[in-house]
């Protein structure tokens, strides 16, 4: 599935400014990106909710399956209803649909629930029901959006495993999601999005290689963080404030940056209570390139 | 495969909609409420009816010679079909009652009733009662009736006694011919006696409005409003909610995604709305049947299949509208608000609830321009009032146009209203 040079604009206003990704069989794919970035918008264009106003997709495929933020579900119907309404709307077989969907409700831990109301659902078994009719049809592309978001861990660990038993099995996954964990295991490349535009891509290690610092320095500050971000960065510190009382240092050399800091902190009358050296992650690439974080609103 | 999905799509959404109590309610059991209402308290089952009055009687008369006409009035009284005649020792307890509104009407004969009867003029006291000015209105015009015919039968009794008394004076000169009247001297003095008592002899016929002809038609009558009054305004919120709740529910995308077209989703949309009118008008007329409503439907009368046809071109006019009222609507609670606060108020100001001739002149005149109203009204004419046929057909061409024009205008509102969310229509 290839996305080529894709612009949609709302009311005059571009929200995916010439946006190109590809995805091949076999392979998970994240589109990462804060809120507002424009990866449903790109989602939604991908599935043919939305029509591009320029640029091009295209899919070879058979059967592409969605998995929206919303649920999509019938409250007022049981899990298993759910299942073979959209069983229908594929072209399943019924009895394929209650076999297929037996066995990721028993992997989900949901089966025992199947025939219950969506109502009395915790959002956590709507989240892995609406994941389950999403895998029912055997598609050559799942478009999975946000997958995990309220699950609680083991239940992200299962749902997980089902995503890579897909790759493995030569499905095409195109991701998107907040959680750096998620993207860590699951994607063999990725796609940062900012404002409409694709910022970066390649896989996790490329990105962090091309645009993280060696190192993070995560400081807890007694005294006034202003102040400190000021005379930090007149030192020549890459400083990131991250709340009231705290902040990161982007360094390249460690060991050399901490006794400078602390002695030029210290000469401002502002002492470290903690300093942890961290390894970067993709949110420190997110935050070298537009400045902002990926869970920043 | 697009039927499979129409299907489903209606399948689901019919399941949704039944296990909605909300839905449940408005659809089914709050138009039965009405029939019920109807059915026993504003036309209880004695109206169609002659009506009971009850009319207390406190007769003091003392007689006079041998005659007692206290007790011919009360015995003339209690011979009205339509009075109960209760019949009192004291006149301060018949008062009390009247006040209570025990009575519909109160009759005090005085002591000298019969005195007057024979030599003059008699007094008699007349009170009338109601539980509001329209009944008691009632209740006077009916007192007022009694004691008109009464009065009037003294008056011909007396001509009668008075004609007998010159008969006997006058003797032969009682049968002289008079060629001017071509009538006999005692024959002329009884036709002028009898025309001072009877001056006027009027012809009253009752001619009343179809829908009040007896209980049944009114009963069947309200049957047919109530299927009018759900199918508008739950037609109208079907509409306006079909597209927004699955947009807000999150399965409009999914579907999309899952190659589900507009059509398909309005034709299961629209199935599922028509599967479920067409269950709450059958359950109406059951309860309607039940309770003794008058709807005759003879499946081997072709012109009785208008009253199924009628129903569908309803429903597609109101779900239509409904469409219409979705582009005004940003949610599925302000559409839903909209559709039932809309229905309702057209269901009593046009003719499909509320009668015409209770609708003041402004009203009827738009519930005449209504084609909704024109295909309810044609339903009742064939199943209530046996309406003859060639009466219906230029309503029913009317009834055919109107629900072209209003579906056209419904798929233009419903394209209008999903290709805000989604750009596939």
């Amino acid at each position: 599935m290839r996305v080529v040079n894709v612009v949609k604009r709302f009311c005059g206003v571009e929200v995916l400014r010439g946006v190109s990704i590809s995805i091949d069989k076999g392979t998970v794919v994240s589109l990462l990106g804060p809120n507002g970035s424009g990866k449903t918008t790109l989602i939604r264009i991908i599935v043919g909710v939305l029509k591009p106003n320029s640029g091009t997709v295209v899919f070879n495929g058979r059967l592409l399956s969605y998995l929206p933020q919303e649920h999509g579900l019938f409250e007022e119907l049981t899990g298993l209803d759910n299942v073979l309404f959209y069983a229908r709307l594929y072209g399943l077989s019924e009895d394929y649909a209650k076999k297929r969907a037996k066995e990721l409700l028993d992997r989900l831990e949901l089966l025992e629930h199947a025939k219950i109301v969506v109502a009395k659902y915790s959002g956590g078994m709507a989240k892995k029901l609406s994941f389950t009719i999403a895998l029912l049809p055997d598609a050559d592309l799942l478009v999975l959006d946000e997958p995990t978001t309220g699950l609680d861990p083991s239940s992200r660990q299962a749902v997980w495993d089902i995503i890579e038993d897909e790759r493995r099995s030569g499905k095409a996954v195109l991701l998107s999601t907040h959680y750096m964990e998620e993207v860590e295991r699951l994607s063999d490349y990725l796609y940062l999005m900012h404002r409409g535009a694709i910022v970066a891509e390649g896989t996790s290690e490329e990105l962090k290689r091309k645009y993280a610092p060696k190192s993070v320095m995560e400081l807890q500050l007694q005294g006034l963080l202003s102040k400190a971000v000021e005379v930090l960065r007149a030192s020549g510190f890459e400083v990131i404030t991250e709340g009231a009382k705290a902040l990161k240092i982007y360094t390249d050399s460690p060991r050399e940056a901490v006794s400078r800091m602390v002695s030029t902190l210290h000469a401002s009358d502002v002492y470290v209570k903690s300093l942890r050296v961290v390894e970067p992650t993709l949110d420190d690439v997110f935050l070298r390139l537009t400045g902002r974080g990926l869970t920043e609103e | 495969m697009r039927s499979k999905r129409v299907r489903a799509i209606a399948v689901a959404d019919l399941k949704s909609l039944w296990r909605e109590r909300i839905v449940l309610f408005w659809t089914v059991i709050w138009p039965i409420l009405w029939v019920l209402l109807v059915a026993y308290v504003f036309v209880p089952p004695q109206v169609g009816g002659a009506r009971a009055f009850v009319v207390g009687v406190m007769n003091l008369d003392e007689g006079f010679e041998g005659f007692s006409g206290g007790e011919t009035l009360v015995s003339a009284l209690t011979n009205v079909t339509e009075f109960k005649v209760r019949t009192y020792n004291s006149t301060r307890e018949l008062y009390e009652d009247l006040e209570k509104a025990r009575l519909d009407i109160g009759v005090v004969i005085p002591r000298d009733f019969s005195k007057g009867l024979v030599l003059g003029t008699a007094d008699i006291y007349v009170y009338v009662s109601g539980d509001d000015p329209r009944e008691a209105q009632i209740n006077r015009g009916f007192a007022q009736a009694f004691f008109y015919h009464f009065s009037r039968e003294v008056a011909r009794r007396k001509a009668e006694i008075y004609h007998k008394y010159f008969e006997a004076y006058a003797g032969n000169a009682s049968a002289i011919y008079v060629s001017k009247v071509n009538a006999t001297m005692s024959e002329m003095v009884s036709e002028t006696l009898m025309g001072l008592a009877n001056p006027l002899n009027v012809v009253l016929e009752e001619k009343v409005p179809n829908s009040l002809v007896d209980r049944p038609s009114i009963m069947g009558w309200y049957v047919i409003g109530a299927i009018g009054m759900t199918m508008l305004y739950s037609g109208f919120s079907f509409g306006a909610t079909a597209v927004i709740v699955e947009k807000e529910r999150g399965r409009l995308d999914r579907m999309i995604a899952a190659r589900t077209t507009a059509s398909d989703l309005f034709f299961g949309k629209t199935a599922a709305a028509g599967a479920t009118l067409l269950a709450a008008s059958l359950a109406i007329i059951a309860v309607g049947k039940a309770i003794g409503a008058k709807i005759s439907w003879d499946p081997l009368n072709p012109w009785h299949w208008l009253v199924p046809l009628n129903l569908f071109l309803v429903f597609l006019m109101t779900m239509s509208m409904g469409f219409l009222i979705s582009l005004a609507s940003k949610t599925s609670r302000s559409a839903s608000f909209l559709g039932i606060t809309l229905g309702l108020l057209l269901s009593f100001i046009t003719g499909i609830w509320v009668p015409k001739w209770m609708l003041s002149q402004e009203l009827r005149a738009l519930a005449d321009v209504f084609p909704v109203t024109w295909a309810i009204d044609t339903i009742r004419g064939i199943v209530v009032f046996n309406v003859d046929s060639s009466e219906l057909v230029n309503t029913q061409v009317g009834v055919v146009v109107a629900t072209i024009v209003l579906v056209a205008l419904g798929l233009l509102s419903y394209r209008k209203t999903i290709s805000r969310y989604v750009e596939i229509a």
